[in-house]
């Protein structure tokens, strides 16, 4: 099987495993879970992204397509995670009123590291594979 | 223009709209939505009614007058020696009904006289939810109540008084490998208490918004509001300060140990029969004003650093006010100290002081200080040669270039060249300095401005001090003490800097929305603050008032955040008449507790705290 090492499929497959391999060293090494459901998602979606990106490295034959769908999941994962950051932070707004700048910058951080982390990757991935119109 | 390029603006409009709907989801449904008291004349109705009650009169009530309904109960607590004796709880829907069964409950059950009474009207209810170890922060300490729902469909409330009494404030351990964090509500604790009270299993949890006041017929509207189980003290004065200074002065003599027999109530395991004796010549060093028990000390667990400031402060006062009874338990203190130095050092050039084999810095730069303190204070020569043996041992710790080493070792009669710690390099700047204004030697002064450089030079220079400063209140106090002989220009720069570093980390009123933060210094409004920041650091502001005075310069800065911080002392400070849940009042007067949660004082809480009110009241009020 040749693999094309300059092809769209294999060079977003390798940014899938870097990723990945990322996500399992944030999510083992530096920050695990100890609570049963937690850990199985920390680690569940960085090995599906990782055999996801694999398949694209080796440009299966429905690679286009595994592309799009991880991306469009890890979008959505990160529009879930900066959902549930601003909701955290509503809620200590409700209860605490002003949190002052400290908490708010570290807020802010927070958000950012999330998109930068989780949310710009997708996004290049989804426009590679954004299905093109065929003309007839 | 692709299909791409019209999807991404879209799906970042999306991104933020779902945003903003989330956050304002978990806004919404976690702010009170209080329901409005009753109008002013109302108010001072209900008060009036309440006061005359609790005095033993038998005042009707027009129900009909208080038609507010309100989520919760009307609570009318009464309390002496900081214990509620007295408790009535009437659901106020509406709230007439409620005020006319409790003034029915105090015409059937009188309390006994004299009593401090309170009154907290529920304004709102929201339930806790479990939110992923975050419901912890979820109640806001000491303000709001906590209603817990029981297994046979009974509710109970833990006021704030009932929190803080049962110790269920900051005892939650986010962090189970850092046993010493401790925020927020410990549901497992808070349910363990109940079943204990109960016999019942809880179901549920919400916090109450209160309406709270203390009954006070002395005051125009009859009560007074209370915010976190204290009151707002009225408007700052120079007496008012010094009220407060000698407040903290007397509770610092008080807690002089003279009686090697005398006994001290506490309850940790070391405590035989519930009770230790301790040293003469020792300050009792932390007193908890809720349970009225110590914790436990001895002579290898006493703090020798803090014993040594505390006895600066007592000179201190002495060299201010005069009054006799600082200077004696100054002497008694220094005594105390002198007699642990000991032989520490007999085989040295010099003298320390040391409760075990490693002599520091910290211990001997205060020692130091109070020492040369008392001296200018009483001009006592008594302690003298201790004085110049003790500077001999900062002299020798002292490098070339001005830093110091911080720990010396007896066995092997060595300086720790590594172990750095805080505070340690200012302190001895400072006891040098102010070594030389009680003994007139101009080598030590020289000594404590070479020190000054490296602390305010070479010591700045790594990358994170470029953008901040460490714990530099004594620096400063040090810089101050040099002038007017030195006056150098990168001192003051330096200690104008240190003072708007601090300033951004100091509460003001509009901050947060805990008005009883303001003139603490603190992160967020998570974490309550620790008042003895307040203190030292006010301590360190007038320094550099004063400093900034004899350069001609104006620090507008540094005055504000004093008296923000003279505020806050003040504030907080126990005095008879508002702490209604003090043990033994006479014990607690002129305590300041270390947070506003945990009702702990330690000593050098108090030191810190009235030093800066004792100065603050010359600078504030020249």
């Amino acid at each position: 099987m040749k693999i094309d090492t300059r092809s769209t499929c294999f060079i977003y497959g390798c940014w899938d495993l870097f990723f990945s391999m990322l996500y399992l060293f944030i999510f083992m090494v530096l920050m695990p879970s100890y609570h049963p459901t937690t850990r199985f998602l920390t680690l569940f979606f960085p090995a599906v992204l990782g055999a996801g990106g694999l398949y694209l490295a080796v440009q299966g034959p429905r690679a286009r397509q595994v592309g799009l769908g991880l991306a469009i999941l890890f979008l959505t994962i990160c529009l879930l995670v900066l959902a549930a950051l601003s909701y955290t932070i509503g809620m200590f707004n409700g209860i605490y009123g002003p949190l002052g700048t400290g908490i708010s910058v570290i807020s802010a951080i927070l958000m950012a590291m999330t998109v930068f982390l989780v949310g710009i990757w997708p996004v290049f991935q989804l426009r590679a594979f954004w299905p093109v119109k065929r003309e007839s | 223009m692709s299909t791409f390029a019209r999807f991404l603006p879209r799906l970042l409009a999306t991104v933020a709209a779902i945003c903003l709907v989330a956050y304002g989801i978990g806004y919404r449904t976690h702010r009170h939505s209080p329901v409005p008291l009753p109008d002013e004349p109302s108010r001072r109705e209900l008060v009036r009614i309440l006061n005359l009650a609790t005095a033993g009169e038998k005042p009707s009530v027009e129900e009909a007058r208080f038609p507010g309904r309100y989520p919760g109960d009307l609570v009318l607590h009464g309390y002496a020696k900081g214990r509620q004796v007295w408790r009535c709880e009437a659901p106020a829907a509406p709230l007439g009904k409620a005020l006319a069964r409790c003034i029915a409950q105090l015409a059937a059950d009188p309390p006994p006289p004299g009593l401090a009474w309170r009154v907290d009207l529920v304004r709102s209810v929201l339930p806790i939810r479990r939110f992923f170890g975050l419901e912890a922060l979820f109640l806001l300490p000491g303000l709001e109540a906590l209603q817990v729902s029981l297994d046979n469909g009974q509710k109970i409330v833990y006021l704030p008084e009932d929190m803080f009494v049962a110790g269920l404030l900051d005892r939650h351990m986010p962090l189970k490998f850092v046993p010493e964090l401790r925020i927020g509500i410990d549901f497992t604790q808070v349910d363990r208490h109940v079943r204990e009270t109960t016999g019942y299993e809880p179901v549920g949890h919400c916090r109450l918004q209160l309406w709270s006041i203390l009954l006070d017929p002395a005051h125009p509207d009859g009560y007074r509001d209370v915010f976190r189980v204290h009151l707002t003290p009225p408007k700052l004065t120079r007496e008012r300060v010094l009220e407060a200074a000698n407040a903290g002065g007397r509770y610092m003599v008080n807690a002089l140990i003279r009686d090697p027999l005398e006994r001290f109530p506490c309850t940790q395991p070391a405590c035989r029969h519930g009770y230790f004796t301790a040293e003469p010549g020792q300050f009792l060093y932390n007193y908890n004003i809720v349970t009225g028990l110590y914790d436990f000390q001895n002579r290898n667990l006493y703090n020798l650093v803090r014993h040594a400031g505390t006895t600066y402060s007592l000179a201190n006062l002495f060299l201010i006010t005069r009054a006799p009874a600082y200077a004696d338990a100054a002497s008694r203190a220094i005594a105390y100290l002198v007699g642990l130095a000991g032989n520490s050092c007999s085989r040295e050039p010099f003298r320390c002081v040391a409760n075990d084999l490693e002599p520091c810095l910290g211990s001997a730069s205060l020692t130091l200080l109070a020492v040369a303190e008392y001296r200018l204070a009483t001009g006592d020569a008594q302690y003298d040669e201790f004085a110049r043996g003790l500077v001999k041992f900062l002299l020798y710790m002292q490098r070339p270039d001005g830093s110091f080493r911080h720990i010396y070792n007896l066995k092997t009669r060595q300086p720790d060249e590594k172990q750095v710690l805080l505070f340690y390099s200012g302190e001895a700047a400072f006891a040098l300095a102010k070594a030389f204004r009680a003994y007139g030697e101009r080598s030590w002064l020289d000594a404590a401005v070479l020190a000054l450089d490296h602390l305010t030079g070479p010591a700045t220079s790594p990358l994170p001090f470029h953008f901040g400063f460490g714990e530099e209140h004594w620096t400063c106090q040090a810089a101050r003490e040099v002038a007017p002989e030195v006056m150098k220009p990168r001192f003051l720069e330096f200690c104008l800097d240190f003072s708007h570093f601090i300033e951004r980390q100091q509460f003001t009123k509009t901050d947060t929305a805990f008005p009883d933060f303001s003139g603490s210094y603190g992160f967020s409004p998570f974490l309550p603050p620790h008042t003895n920041g307040a203190g030292s650091r006010t301590e360190a502001n007038v320094s550099i008032l004063e400093l900034a005075r004899l350069h001609g310069v104006s620090a507008p800065h540094v005055e504000r955040q004093i008296r923000r911080a003279v505020e806050h002392i003040i504030t907080h400070q126990k005095r008879p008449g508002n702490c209604w849940i003090c043990a033994d009042i006479t014990r607690a007067d002129g305590a300041v507790v270390n947070t506003l949660t945990t009702w702990d004082v330690r000593i050098d809480t108090v030191q810190h705290v009235t030093s800066g009110l004792i100065r603050a009241s010359r600078a504030l009020y020249p």
